[in-house]
């Protein structure tokens, strides 16, 4: 959004933009700035969609024109968690009623691994089924229901193999998806052994599904000099670009990508609205015609990974007020079958498994454990609600241990002079802001 | 998220939004970007201003022109009739044996989307005027309702308000308000799935139904309509046309308890329907019927016997609930395992008999609780 930080004086223009949204007209009535240009606190404003999406005018990728000849994919998935793939028959789904292409592994002309950060999601299982709903094959027919339909007739040899889904004990085995990083400051261990008292605990955090309001949908549009258009609901477009000229094997400049108007992300278009856009292409470049990929819901909630659900413990060493004076805490972030963000999202609940509190002499360490389930990514807060949580449920049990307030607990513990350097080094500034957002919240409110 | 429900439920029952009217509407969303609170607010916050419909709004109404069926189509043909009167409808339905009738299409339209079953031959009841009438009358020298089979939920819910209370309560917890908008009686009885909801409330209450065809049309108890899972009483030249409910007698008490995982817009684990009178200190016309514990919606003829002129004591619904166990010998699935179901039928007679034996004491769990 144009946001009126600025004005110059002279501008005539600026001044009759500026003087409309103060009357509310105009075609910067939305903005929410006063007549310094400041912008206002409270103020609501309309969506600069709000009409279309109210009347259903809005153009989400599903709604995207396409010409008559436009092909409709649909994906094989591996309905078991982990295995080996041993055969493919796909004879049946080529000659099934409609169908135009179909593809496995061995027709992706460039890069097979679509790995965002690191390596480690195949665009298709080569032998190894790494979670229920990874993508087999893909076919495209003149519909999407004769593209489904002919989905159903593939046979699938797979030598199926327990599946390992306990990230608590992969983590043990030391199965992870990268190495286990360590934050550590002090002797947390003499702390510990020298403590007054000593409390622990541990608690374990749910996953989350995105659901966003528009599933995973692309359009992919062959152009001249074998490059592709890619319409895409998609929270990182540039690496789509990347993504899709690699698969290709294309220059970047040969793939132009579009993202009109989301649908809903919150993560779960960051790194994983990639693989429809990479299918979709090589299909767009062998045959030449548009193509629309848009996952069915429940094959969406199979294929795409979720919040990453955690396991964590404390140990944590305290007075007789219950100030913490050091600890060892440990995350375990269920990460799914590859990388994805993972280690960033770890990283992010290690770095916010102090929130608002000095933790004194303390280790954190975590784990990114592997799992055979979808790769889960990148979901608001990414990984600070679960680290977060476990010091949180650290505050409460103190404050049932000394018998005290939570809430004065979590102020004697807060970050303050003395006391302000995180477990990871970092010098905390502003530290009265806690104390003051604090009281004055515990003043005002009901 | 969006507030199109609120929006025809204000056009339909024009009256001053309240809290649980707009929770109503709102129910079957899934706000994901803002959360719920601004949205109640900004809602409830309508009516203090004057309304002024904006320019961009497009206030005509679709146009309907039903759609009547090729003269001379062969029956295995693709087809999509709509018929506006009863015999044209039957007419079809002997023409066509194997298309299948939609109303509101809340249960039908997975089939396509989710088992991709193709669905190439459709007859839409819903503009057909027999089946959309409530009417006031007496039927097996009971007075009661007869109600259209495309009557939908929503248009039943004054009439469930004013005579059985409990019913209209059940309503608030069946789909959501977008489904009971469309969701129809004649389709969720005719659909006969073991969880339906309407059905056990039905058994109940003694409802009949009535089945018509090109040469005229029956009744049946609703108990004998139902025969296995997803099985009826239905010729394949046949269609339900109506449904009779009685009307309860002045000391009659009905009490519906549905329970499943989530509170509003979720199937059944379990729902219990209790029917009876006290007179003379004893249980009377005790009927009590399950669903979502055998294959279709059942009376619990043991259970009933075991209360059936007894007085109200823990003894005899203790008696009750073994009835109850011997009875049925429900599934697992994933919305609960047979001695979940077990436990939790059990569980709504010992409310059934804590209801009872502390009098004027309504045991009517709203919100949350159940």
């Amino acid at each position: 959004m144009r946001t009126l930080t600025k004005l110059d004086g002279d501008s005539s223009r600026a001044r009759r933009e500026l003087h409309d949204h103060i009357q509310g007209s105009g075609p910067l009535a939305r903005h929410t700035v006063d007549s310094h240009g400041q912008r206002q606190a409270g103020a609501s404003s309309f969506h600069e969609s709000a009409e279309k999406h109210v009347t259903g005018k809005a153009t989400y990728i599903d709604d995207i024109k396409t010409p008559q000849d436009a092909l409709h994919v649909a994906l094989g998935l591996s309905p078991v968690a982990h295995g080996t793939l041993t055969k493919l028959e796909l004879d049946a789904v080529r000659q099934a009623p409609g169908v135009v292409d179909v593809i496995t592994l061995h027709d992706v002309p460039g890069h097979t691994d679509i790995g965002p950060v690191f390596p480690g999601d195949p665009i298709f299982v080569d032998q190894e089924i790494s979670y229920a709903g990874q993508c087999l094959f893909a076919v495209a027919a003149t519909s999407l229901q004769a593209a489904r339909q002919a989905v159903k007739l593939a046979t699938l040899h797979i030598d199926e193999q327990p599946a390992s889904l306990d990230p608590v004990a992969a983590a043990g085995r030391q199965e992870v998806v990268r190495p286990t990083h360590v934050q550590e400051r002090g002797d947390w261990q003499t702390t510990l052994q020298q403590a007054e008292q000593t409390i622990e605990g541990e608690l374990f955090i749910g996953g989350q599904e995105h659901f966003y309001l528009e599933g995973q949908a692309c359009i992919v549009v062959p152009t001249e000099d074998e490059g592709v258009m890619v319409h895409t609901s998609n929270q990182h477009p540039s690496e789509t670009q990347k993504l899709v000229a690699e698969v290709l094997g294309i220059p970047f400049h040969a793939v132009t990508v579009e993202v009109r108007r989301m649908g809903g992300g919150f993560g779960g278009k960051e790194t994983q609205a990639s693989p429809w856009a990479c299918i979709a292409a090589i299909i767009a470049r062998r045959t030449g015609k548009a193509t629309r990929l848009r996952l069915p819901r429940s094959e969406d909630m199979r294929a795409t990974g979720k919040r990453h659900p955690f396991h964590n413990r404390y140990q944590l060493a305290i007075d007789a007020q219950g100030v913490i004076k050091g600890g060892d805490i440990t995350v375990i972030g269920d990460c799914g079958y590859s990388p994805d963000l993972s280690d960033a999202i770890v990283d992010r609940a290690m770095f916010h498994a102090d929130n608002a509190y000095s933790l004194g002499d303390a280790r954190v360490t975590g784990h990114r454990a592997k799992t055979h389930t979808a790769s889960n990514t990148a979901f608001r807060g990414f990984g600070g609600p679960q680290g977060m949580m476990i010091i949180e449920a650290a505050m409460d049990d103190i404050a049932r241990r000394v018998g005290e307030d939570p809430l004065t607990i979590r102020k004697r513990n807060f970050y303050r002079e003395g006391r302000d350097t995180t477990h990871y080094g970092q010098q905390v500034d502003q530290k009265q802001l806690l104390h003051t957002l604090v009281d004055t919240l515990e003043t005002s409110s009901d | 998220m969006s507030l199109f429900t609120l929006h025809s439920q204000q056009q339909q029952r024009p009256a001053p939004l309240t809290p649980e009217r707009l929770e109503a509407a709102l129910g079957g969303n899934l706000c994901r970007c803002t959360g719920y609170r601004p949205i109640r607010d900004a809602a409830l916050s309508m009516q203090e201003s004057s309304w002024k419909a904006p320019q961009w709004i497009d206030a005509s109404q679709p146009a309907h022109t039903p759609l009547t069926a090729p003269q001379s189509a062969e029956a295995n043909t693709d087809l999509f009739a709509q018929p506006t009167t009863l015999s044209q409808l039957t007419e079809l339905r002997r023409h066509y044996p194997s298309a299948r009738l939609v109303a509101g299409a809340t249960d039908l339209w997975l089939e396509n989307t989710q088992r991709l079953a193709l669905l190439n031959q459709l007859i839409d009841v819903t503009r057909v005027d027999e089946l959309r009438h409530i009417e006031e009358s007496i039927f097996d020298e009971q007075p009661g309702w007869w109600v259209g089979a495309g009557v939908t939920y929503s248009q039943l819910e004054p009439l469930l308000e004013t005579h059985y209370p409990a019913f209209a309560h059940l309503l608030h917890r069946l789909g959501s308000q977008q489904v009971r908008n469309r969701g129809t009686l004649g389709g969720n009885i005719a659909n006969a799935s073991p969880i339906g909801d309407t059905p056990p409330v039905l058994l109940a209450l003694n409802a009949w139904v009535e089945l018509a065809n090109q040469d005229g049309s029956r009744a049946l108890p609703l108990s004998d309509f139902l025969l296995d899972y997803k099985k009826t009483a239905l010729a394949a030249d046949e269609v339900v046309s109506r449904i009779f409910i009685p009307q309860l007698a002045d000391d009659a008490v009905l009490k519906v308890w549905k329970l499943s995982k989530r509170r509003e817009d979720d199937i059944s684990a379990v729902l219990g329907a209790f029917h009876y009178r006290i007179g003379d200190g004893v249980m009377q016309d005790v009927r009590i019927s399950f669903g979502g514990m055998a294959a279709i919606p059942k009376r619990a003829l043991q259970t009933e016997a075991a209360l059936t002129g007894q007085p109200i004591a823990k003894e005899n619904f203790q008696a009750a609930q073994r009835a109850l166990s011997e009875e049925f010998q429900p599934m697992s699935d994933v919305r609960g395992t047979q001695h979940y179901r077990h436990q939790v039928a059990a569980n709504l007679l010992e409310r059934l008999y804590l209801s009872l034996s502390v009098p004027n004491q309504e045991v009517m769990l709203h919100a949350y609780a159940h």
